[in-house]
């Protein structure tokens, strides 16, 4: 009976331990996710300032409170608006924000691999060979004639 | 001295706008007299904005005070070195600096090509008068740093405001010049690209002429970034060296389409193929530097870089419409002529590895792009403010990151043409080996993080791609020449300096790599402690000896001694320290205390007092393999310089024709 009431005091010091260690895990997490709202330049466990410090002691207190995550981002959107969040929210509007940058890599390469297809056809005889024209003759004249200058 | 100065630049943009003149003249008239006269009168102008640069620093180096832009940026209390700084530190300075940077490159390339490049230097001045011309507009009619103050201004009466906290350090002495020698220097390659347009001499000839003139700016804003970043590291004390900020970024991109440019110009040296592409690219990363000016000037972002909001945003914004129009105007006309003569063979070929190359770095340009516009684009759409922070910067940037260091490592082993199943299996069997199996060890020795285990087996896979090939070579130059091993190398090195000088750049690349996988190995402590009070961190033990006020000529300083042991073992004593500079009461400044060792490096920064219960508030971090990043820039620099030193090959046959 000692023995199974040890084992309890045990795991709950262990449960107790490892919800400490979540809560501050939360806590830089969040601190992260949190513009400093003095200036919105930098995440709250970056800045410096008064205000940032305030954030910070906000989210230790909420955390406290048994607030989750995103009550507590929620709470920072309702006072500051979505600038406060480090990065967008990747809902509506916003999810262009996290689409477009995969978007970039797969059209470009659907494009290149089109490219290269195209480019391992051969040339056409009119494109590889191509007439001298008013332009390059005029050019040629040009540089003889500043080479003959000296210049 | 003040109008001296202000003459200067008048009479350069004089100059400039004649040399435009003659030579636009000099095509429609065809006479060369005009050439001729084109060229005196930019490198004249050239060396008026550099001499009123120098005025400039002279009246920084005196403290004429009488001067507003001397007053606002310089103090009698600071140092004489960040007097010098001060040209840089405001808008009206920044500019002349711009342009006397484009005076300096004007003068070199006119000397340089003196004698070549006959036809394309012409369209070449025109170009570079025309940009040098926009920068005097600017600075003649909205941004003169020559402007005096009012007299009996309480301002000059007190001897100036001085420079900015944050820019007193070593590193801005050099970061913003190297940047500005980086982003101006494109413009070099960008109007020889124009020539080539004009003029149709689009073989490969305006791309050997500007290899170096590549090169240069490339290696210069490499160098600003990763010096930028070091300032950020020491002096902002958020134990980061990248946040993603507007401005950084900005600097950030045409660095990368520049990298891509490099890269595809060895196809059309090679293969005279990919004219189309490396004419768009310059243009591309050209037009990246003036929009890198204009989110600086404009007060479009805010950032910790950026200069006061102006007018400036829409003649920055109209001239970077300019140029994209002109541009695609020039691709339009002369599409013709951009069409490649010779055919790609194979997708598992070298140039179909460089393409791929190319199509990475611009779509990591992109998105970096998109990420720092679209706080804009929400607003305008949505009317909503958004911040786009470093969070998203780095979930978007990364996993394109890894692929492109894939290439990296894949490029090399292609061969030319084709790559034949035989050779592939051949080139790839040790890299994918050796990549595998660090993966494998470095999960054995408890590694759980994907980012890094891909990095560290990335990493490892290029690097054996890179010494296997090397190995090579020395074999078969001892081989055929007979050479001992490091002669090999040498003349390997020495006969295809690019070549290596890009492996070398590619292994600084890697340590960087691995330096950015240590960030996620970092620990940091927010603490409070009293005199005598300690904290464990990661085996570190941090006591504070003592804290007290140092008063100094232009601020005063509370000093924290924070000894740090191991094991028992005094390690070192960091002394972290908060200032409060004289004229910027309202700006505390925070000096971060750093011990850097191998493989980590110690850093603490106090957040503040709290005189109730006499204790300091310290964050503390450990950041493991934070040096492999300036190792890795170090390293970066060697090889750019390698690349561009010439070949003995090269010096022979110059001191023949001399």
């Amino acid at each position: 009976m000692n023995k199974f009431r040890l084992g309890l005091l045990l795991l709950a010091l262990a449960a107790g331990l490892a919800g400490q260690e979540g809560k501050d895990a939360l806590q830089r997490e969040l601190e992260k996710e949190v513009m400093a709202p003095c200036c919105y330049g930098a995440p709250v466990s970056e800045h410096e300032s008064e205000a940032a410090k305030q954030v910070r002691g906000q989210i230790t207190q909420l955390i406290g409170e048994g607030r989750t995550r995103e009550e507590i981002l929620d709470m920072y959107v309702a006072i500051y608006g979505e600038r406060i969040l480090a990065q967008p929210r990747a809902e509506g509007f916003n999810l262009m924000a996290y689409v477009m940058p995969p978007m970039f890599l797969l059209v470009g390469g659907i494009l290149l691999v089109y490219i290269i297809n195209q480019m391992k056809t051969p040339a056409t005889a009119t494109a590889t060979r191509r007439k001298k024209t008013y332009s390059d003759e005029f050019f040629d004249k040009v540089e003889r004639e500043m080479k003959e200058m000296g210049i | 001295m003040a109008l001296f100065g202000a003459t200067l630049i008048q009479l350069a943009f004089l100059l400039t706008l004649s040399a435009i003149g003659m030579s636009a003249w000099y095509f429609w008239k065809q006479d060369l007299r005009f050439y001729v006269g084109a060229r005196r009168s930019l490198i004249g102008a050239s060396l008026l904005v550099i001499g009123a640069a120098l005025t400039l620093i002279q009246q920084l180096l005196v403290g004429n005070y009488a001067l507003e832009y001397v007053a606002r940026y310089s103090s009698r209390t600071n140092d004489g070195i960040y007097k010098i700084a001060g040209l840089w530190a405001g808008m009206e300075g920044s500019l002349l600096f711009w342009a006397s940077v484009l005076g300096t490159y004007i003068f070199l390339v006119s000397y340089f090509n003196r004698k070549r490049n006959r036809t394309l230097m012409p369209i070449v001045n025109i170009v570079l008068g025309i940009v040098m011309l926009f920068f005097l507009f600017i600075i003649i009619n909205f941004e003169n740093p020559f402007r005096v103050l009012p007299l009996g201004t309480a301002i000059e009466a007190q001897g100036g405001t001085g420079l900015n906290p944050l820019l007193q350090n070593w590193a801005m002495l050099i970061h913003p010049p190297l940047l500005y020698l980086g982003y101006v220097g494109f413009v070099v390659p960008f109007a020889f690209a124009v020539a080539a347009l004009v003029t149709k001499r689009l073989d490969a000839t305006w791309i050997r002429s500007t290899r170096r003139w590549t090169l240069i700016p490339w290696l210069f804003l490499g160098a600003g970034v990763i010096l930028g970043g070091r300032w950020a590291y020491v002096e902002l004390g958020w134990g980061g060296y990248w946040a993603w900020d507007p401005v950084e970024n900005a600097s950030f991109l045409p660095w990368l389409t520049g990298t891509a440019y490099l890269h595809s110009v060895i196809i059309q040296e090679k293969k005279n193929m990919l004219k189309m592409w490396n004419v768009v690219l310059i243009m591309i990363t050209f037009t990246l530097t003036i929009f890198g000016t204009y989110l600086t000037r404009s007060g479009i972002l805010s950032s910790v870089h950026a200069f006061a909001a102006t007018d400036l945003g829409i003649w920055f914004f109209g001239f970077v419409v300019f140029i994209i129009l002109s541009c695609v105007a020039l691709l339009v006309w002369r599409k013709d002529e951009l069409s490649s003569q010779r055919r790609l063979e194979s997708f598992t070929s070298r140039e179909s590895g460089f393409l791929f190359n190319n199509m990475i770095f611009l779509a990591l340009a992109m998105a970096i792009l998109w990420g720092t516009m679209f706080p804009i684009l929400s607003e305008a759409v949505r009317g909503v403010q958004i911040t786009v922070g470093s969070t998203y910067f780095n979930r978007i940037t990364a996993p394109i990151g890894m692929l492109l260091l894939v290439l990296v490592g894949v490029g090399p082993l292609l061969s030319w043409r084709r790559t034949s199943r035989a050779t592939l299996l051949r080139n790839f069997t040790w890299p994918l080996a050796a990549g595998t199996g660090t993966m494998v060890i470095a999960m054995l020795l408890g590694m759980r993080q994907v980012y890094p285990l891909i990095i560290a087996g990335l990493v490892a896979f290029v690097l054996a791609g890179i010494l296997i090939e090397t190995v090579n070579g020395i074999r078969a130059r001892r081989r055929l020449a007979g050479e001992g091993v490091f002669l090999a190398l040498r003349s390997m090195i020495d006969k295809n300096r690019s070549r290596y000088g890009g492996y070398i750049v590619h292994i600084g690349i890697l340590c960087m790599f691995i330096g950015f996988a240590g960030k996620a190995f970092s620990t940091e402590q927010d603490v409070s402690l009293g005199q005598g009070e300690s904290e464990i961190l990661k085996g570190y033990t941090f006591t504070v000896d003592r804290f007290y006020t140092e008063e100094h000529p232009s601020y005063s300083a509370f000093i924290v001694d924070l000894a740090v042991e191991k094991q028992h073992r005094p390690v070192t004593v960091l002394r972290p320290e908060r200032r409060h500079y004289t004229n910027w009461e309202d700006q505390p400044n925070t000096e971060v205390a750093l011990f850097s060792r191998p493989l980590e490096d110690l850093y603490a920064i106090v957040g503040g007092y709290d005189p109730e219960s006499d204790k300091v508030l310290l964050k503390i971090m450990i950041n493991p393999l934070v040096q492999m990043v300036w190792l890795g820039g170090i390293i970066l620099i060697l090889g750019t310089l390698v690349a561009l030193l010439p070949s003995r090959a090269e010096r022979k046959a110059k001191e023949v024709t001399a």
